[in-house]
């Protein structure tokens, strides 16, 4: 144990060292807690007002608490345990250390990165202030709450890993097990929806209803929100206790059904290992297991120079299986979603529509970090194949639009259904969301070429989100200001336009990308 | 000693290590050879207990997974990979306190650091390494827990032509000190001259064993005895 104990000690203690030694490495982190502060300090003047909107906020605590519990589930069933990282492989396990306290040490670290996680709650004061009256307590009782659920699901799932690895028959019963939970829920949703009301109360109703309070672990840590953001602390620290006693529980489930927990773990190690060395060379790329219904013959590929590039990367796209719905989609649907939400609880606004564009590009600009298009600039074949910069800059942007014109399509259905807009907002709002893809996979490029020499990963993802926010901010409020004088259709239009040709402007500046490729 | 009787390991319907046995013998070195998807690394890691196998594996007589096997095992994986924030001279001290070495051990581990020119880089961090650094710090800390059995994966991957003449060199030493060295490979010169006793693996199976005596006297070398078996061996399957 007093090895396990040194290398936590000497971890922290060398990384805090090497924050302060390198400066620069602490100014994205500078900026990160000044972001956090000044949300969190934004609104602490104001009077907080009544609570308010407490079943919502029930109903989307434990709607985020059982995503991460159903992500981490079937994550932890294909690559087990994300515990722990090469080093521990190569260094600890093959060292004469018990397993048990191995898998104690893994535990204590994985917690330590949710804390941290967690401080990204302080960004939701503003959020909670405004919407639902609620104060500091709230984000605490968030936090310890999001730390305890995120321990829990770490180690059920490690526990389902090892159970399903040591009787192969067993992963097909908890997929099952785990989809027909997912079906349940939705059941769960209709049935209070044929209770009367519309599709909207009946997911607060559901998802906020205090019987999940019984459901342990999960339950617990939406209770634990709940009741602290009301000040009822005493009932909290019950519910701390009870996460406490399931992550407990856990724990001895793990070491007392098998210690030989070790290639559970290999598998997800090297992953994270690869994605990380991946990550380093400026690639972002998933080194995940191929699955076994990928179309593996298919017909030759088409086109020739710069084309060649397009059909291929197309070729590529057409093997994932869920090329037209990844974590951008999320996006497109997440503008709608809380639209409806907002409008539900606030009543009617004159921006709706650009409130519900903002929120889906808000978003994108974090779920678009894994596009294409930079791991497209680290192949060396783009760089000395005998065919046009432009050309090829344009092919490697082509299915990116592509996949974004796919988007907007669910954006428009999104919009279409759950908002009811009129005819001309709707058109509006898809080019001008369509817009976007174009100002995103160009601001990719623009990244490449002003801060491709940087090493500093922090720092890229820093001003990524600021040039894009630089790209899109003046359009964006020329159009709120035609679209108030005129018409939403006229803003949106010239919104688009804009957009349109700031890729366009950008496209010329970087033709020289793909001359050098330093 | 390391001794393997019949070990098996599945990845699903693949059948990567088939009934393995051999022994790897107190001052011999070993090479497992093998083209790439022989299931060299599959057995390398059930050896180092890092897999679940059918079968068994002693290390000195204890179960391979048990923590007196694991106190005389060293293990210099394929990838390297070290502690980001630890630094090489912490790496050491890590190392000893999760081996329990007593006296001795600081010596030693500045004799290796100099031997691998790392001296200068004590108080660098891992993250600060290359790659070949970073092997370089696996194999002293291999090394400093002087090992009864040296467990070798791709050892030259990614070493310069000074650390690789004093890996060889090295691996004699321990050798001569009555360790027990197991070195998986597929390259050839590399471990041409090193070693004692030969184990070809093809499709998870045993194709071959020599020992350098039995090859010497047949007049092959060991590249044309490595073709003519794995050749054959997939003429044979064709």
């Amino acid at each position: 144990m007093k090895a396990l104990l040194y290398l936590l000690r000497k971890t922290i203690q060398n990384a805090l060292r090497e924050l302060v030694k390198k400066p620069v490495t602490l100014i994205p982190y500078l900026v990160i807690a000044g972001l956090l502060i000044f949300s969190a300090t934004m609104t602490s003047g104001e009077p907080a007002g009544e609570v308010r909107n407490l079943n919502a906020y029930a109903a989307i605590v434990n709607g985020v608490f059982l995503l991460i519990f159903c992500t981490s589930l079937l994550q932890g069933l294909k690559q087990g345990m994300a515990l722990f990282s090469m080093a521990d492989v190569n260094l600890l396990f093959t060292a004469p250390v018990n397993p048990r306290k191995i898998l104690i040490y893994g535990v204590v670290r994985q917690a330590g990165i949710l804390v941290l996680a967690s401080v990204c709650m302080l960004a939701q004061y503003p959020n909670l202030r405004m919407n639902c009256g609620l104060g500091g307590e709230a984000v605490a009782g968030l936090m310890i709450g999001y730390i305890l659920v995120g321990v829990f699901c770490q180690l059920f799932s490690a526990n389902l890993y090892a159970l399903c690895a040591a009787r192969p028959q067993w992963r097909k019963r908890v997929d099952a097990m785990l989809k027909g939970f997912m079906v349940l829920l939705a059941i769960g949703v209709v049935i209070f929806a044929m209770r009367g009301g519309d599709f909207v109360s009946a997911l607060v109703h559901f998802f906020g209803s205090d019987a999940w309070n019984y459901v342990p672990a999960l339950g617990f840590g939406r209770a634990i929100a709940l009741h602290s953001a009301v000040g009822q602390w005493g009932a909290a620290m019950v519910y701390v206790l009870l996460s406490l006693l399931c992550c407990g529980a856990m724990v001895l489930w793990l070491v007392r059904s098998d210690a030989d927990y070790y290639e559970d773990v290999l598998f997800a190690a090297e992953h994270a290992y690869n994605v990380k060395a991946a990550a380093k060379e400026g690639k972002v790329v998933s080194t995940g297991p191929v699955s076994k219904r990928v179309k593996r013959e298919l017909p030759p590929l088409r086109g020739h120079g710069a084309s060649a590039f397009f059909y291929r990367a197309m070729r590529e796209q057409s093997r994932k299986s869920l090329w037209l719905f990844s974590l951008s989609t999320i996006a497109a649907l997440a503008g709608p979603l809380f639209g409806m939400f907002m409008l539900r609880a606030e009543g009617p606004d004159p921006n709706w529509l650009w409130f519900v564009l903002f929120f889906s590009a808000y978003m994108l600009v974090f779920l678009s970090m894994t596009n294409s298009v930079p791991r497209e600039l680290t192949q060396h074949y783009l760089f000395v194949a005998p065919a046009r910069p432009v050309a090829k800059l344009a092919a490697i942007c082509a299915p990116q639009l592509i996949k974004h014109t796919a988007d907007t399509v669910v954006f428009l259905l999104a919009t279409a259904l759950l908002l009811h807009p009129s005819v001309p907002e709707l058109l509006g709002a898809g080019l001008f969301y369509l817009s976007l893809g174009a100002v995103f996979a160009s601001g990719m490029l623009l990244i490449e070429r002003l801060l491709g020499k940087l090493k500093n990963k922090m720092l890229i993802v820093l001003l990524y989100f600021t040039i894009l926010i630089l790209l899109v901010v003046p359009g964006a409020v020329a159009a709120i200001a035609i679209s108030g004088a005129f018409s939403v259709l006229a803003g949106c239009l010239l919104g688009a336009l804009w957009n349109v040709l700031a890729s366009l402007l950008i496209l010329f500046c970087c033709r020289g990308l793909l001359s050098a490729t330093a | 000693m390391l001794h393997i009787n019949g070990l098996t390991k599945r990845y699903g319907k693949l059948l990567a290590n088939d009934h393995l046995s051999f022994d790897v013998l107190p001052g011999r070195i070993t090479i497992l050879l093998g083209p790439n998807g022989a299931g060299k690394s599959t057995a390398i890691k059930a050896i180092a207990g890092l897999s679940r196998f059918e079968g068994e594996i002693t290390i000195d007589g204890h179960d391979n997974k048990s923590l007196e096997a694991k106190r005389a095992l060293g293990y210099i994986p394929e990838t390297p990979s070290v502690y980001e924030f630890l630094t090489i001279n912490e790496h050491m001290e890590f190392i000893a306190r999760a081996y329990g070495l007593t006296g001795g051990w600081r010596q030693r581990a500045d004799a290796l650091l100099t031997r691998f020119e790392l001296d200068d880089k004590r108080t660098k961090l891992g993250k600060e390494l290359s790659k070949g650094m970073q092997q370089k710090v696996s194999i002293c800390c291999a090394l400093l827990t002087e090992p009864t059995l040296l467990l070798v994966d791709e050892p030259m991957v990614g070493l310069d032509p000074h650390a690789i003449k004093e890996l060889k060199a090295v691996f004699r030493e321990e050798r001569d000190r009555g360790c027990a060295v197991l070195i998986s490979t597929h390259m050839l010169d590399s471990v041409s001259e090193l070693w004692d006793d030969l184990r070809i693996l093809m499709n998870g199976k045993i194709a071959a064993a020599r020992t350098r005596a039995e090859v010497d006297a047949s007049g092959e070398s060991l590249e044309e005895l490595f073709f003519d078996i794995t050749e054959r061996k997939e003429v044979g399957a064709q």
